[in-house]
């Protein structure tokens, strides 16, 4: 028996316990009312006078407000509650009783919580794109992907470090908390950092924000707070990309701490 | 075969839920934005954007320029005395007598029919809808793909005179409703069909137990 079928085995047991029915139908309907009922093209209207990728920006900045709290709280069920409980439970030791190597049965438990989620998110949500503005998501599709890979990494940080709590605690309840609060201190924290650039009148703060939430890049880049806000600091486009990459450079390298623990440290 | 079942019948729920969602969508009501009725009149041999202004203001010109996103749409009902095109155009009506300005190197606004053609010709991008009107009463709902400017010009090419009665309803929605509802009642069933097969082996399976 190859390594494919056990892993197979993994991940299916992994979706069954993470989208039981009818989880993953109320996260389908959630993401795909959010994604409708809040999106908002009369913002793209004062963007007339600027870029067609500014417009294409900020449509679907709009969509994806309500959605990305229903995949942070998805991913949050699926990463803290799950594998904590999976952990708890002694369902992780069965699955080491599989001909499969550790790294293979936390790759599947991850594909199954954030994998399905993303899955689900993006299609939705471009595919709502599509029906509603076929002509901006179309010629500036480049613009869109970069909107989405700017705002989907600190939902992937948060996921990153509950993945390690919840490894090192061995249960998914503080881990939970410590996501929530995650996701709403970011607001706090670039609220200060707003408030530190303009009385510094240094774009500092705001660039450390960015590093680890490279939406803000991307708003500042194209100008989404107007007036004397987009005075504070304007970066270029390839700094943006740059801000995006470093910060998927941290979201990946704590996924791979949470891998070397699961594989090396990890004694169950 | 069983794995499949499960796959495919959950694949089925889940579009059930999008559609549910979809049919949510498109049964909340627009909003009105806007509205106005009135006649534009159409010298022979001549173009003419939709006058706003009310007819006994005859003097004053108030050409129909907004600006529409794909969630705003504009109802039309036009009625002609002669035949007549009528076009929806994504510019504004200062960029076409601009251009038109530019290529006859006159500043006056020159509304010679034969100009609008010219302009049709270069941007052929710009025409939204177009469609002609013979002695008749037309209705029609436009919603842009975009954020866009949009006017609406009427072209009479003929020797005669023609006036055209208008009444225009502006509305803003969540998504365009016939849009929204056609995808689903192609997806609902779609997902019933994928749903069928995982349901009857539930159903054995608890009878079995």
């Amino acid at each position: 028996m190859g390594k494919g079928k056990p892993f197979l085995e993994v991940l299916s047991s992994a979706i069954h316990e993470d989208f039981r029915f009818p989880f993953l139908e109320l996260f389908a309907f959630l993401y795909a009312l959010g994604t409708f009922v809040l999106a908002n093209f009369t913002v793209g209207i004062y963007s007339q006078t600027t870029t067609n990728e500014a417009v294409a920006y900020t449509v679907t900045t709009s969509l994806i407000g309500g959605s990305l709290f229903v995949f942070i709280i998805l991913v949050l069920k699926n990463v803290a509650y799950g594998l904590g409980s999976d952990l708890e439970k002694g369902i992780i030791q069965t699955y080491f009783s599989y001909p499969l190597r550790r790294r293979g049965i936390l790759t599947a438990k991850l594909l199954s919580a954030l994998g399905v989620s993303l899955l689900l998110f993006l299609g939705i949500q471009i595919s709502a794109l599509y029906i509603l503005a076929p002509d901006i998501v179309l010629p500036q599709f480049g613009t869109v992907i970069l909107t989405y890979a700017a705002n989907l990494s600190y939902p992937l940080l948060i996921s990153a470090i509950m993945l390690l709590m919840t490894l090192i605690l061995r249960r998914g309840g503080i881990a939970l908390v410590v996501g929530i609060v995650l996701y709403f201190a970011m607001s706090i924290i670039s609220g200060i950092a707003f408030v530190v650039a303009l009385a510094t009148e240094s774009p500092l703060a705001l660039q450390i924000v960015s590093v680890i939430a490279p939406s803000y890049a991307l708003q500042y880049h194209y100008g989404g707070l107007s007036g004397i806000f987009s005075v504070t600091w304007a970066p270029t486009l390839s700094e943006t990309l740059l801000y995006i990459g470093a910060s998927y450079v941290i979201v990946a390298s704590l996924f791979v701490l949470g891998y070397i623990y699961f594989s090396r440290r990890l004694n169950l | 075969m069983k794995r499949w079942k499960t796959i495919l019948g959950r694949g089925g729920t889940t579009l059930i839920a999008i559609s549910l969602a979809l049919f949510l969508v498109s049964f909340i009501p627009p909003q009105p934005m806007g509205s106005g009725d009135g006649i534009t009149e159409v010298s022979a041999r001549t173009f003419s954007p939709l006058n706003r202004a009310p007819h006994f203001f005859a003097p004053i010109i108030s050409y129909y320029d907004t600006v529409l996103t794909p969630q705003q749409g504009v109802e039309l009902e036009l009625t002609a005395n002669g035949t007549i095109t009528v076009y929806i155009l994504e510019v504004n009506t200062q960029t076409i007598f601009n251009w038109i300005s530019e290529q006859q190197q006159v500043p006056a606004r020159d509304l010679n029919v034969t100009r609008l053609e010219e302009f049709l010709e270069a941007n052929p991008n710009a025409i939204g809808w177009q469609h002609e009107i013979n002695k008749e009463t037309i209705e029609h709902t436009y919603i842009p793909t975009k954020v866009t400017n949009v006017t609406i010009v009427y072209s009479n090419p003929s020797s005669e005179n023609i006036g055209v009665n208008h009444s225009y309803r502006e509305k803003s929605f969540i998504a365009p409703g016939n849009k929204v509802l056609n995808i689903a009642l192609w997806t609902a069933p779609i997902g019933i069909i994928l749903t069928i097969p995982w349901l009857l082996n539930r159903w054995k399976q608890r009878k079995q137990k």
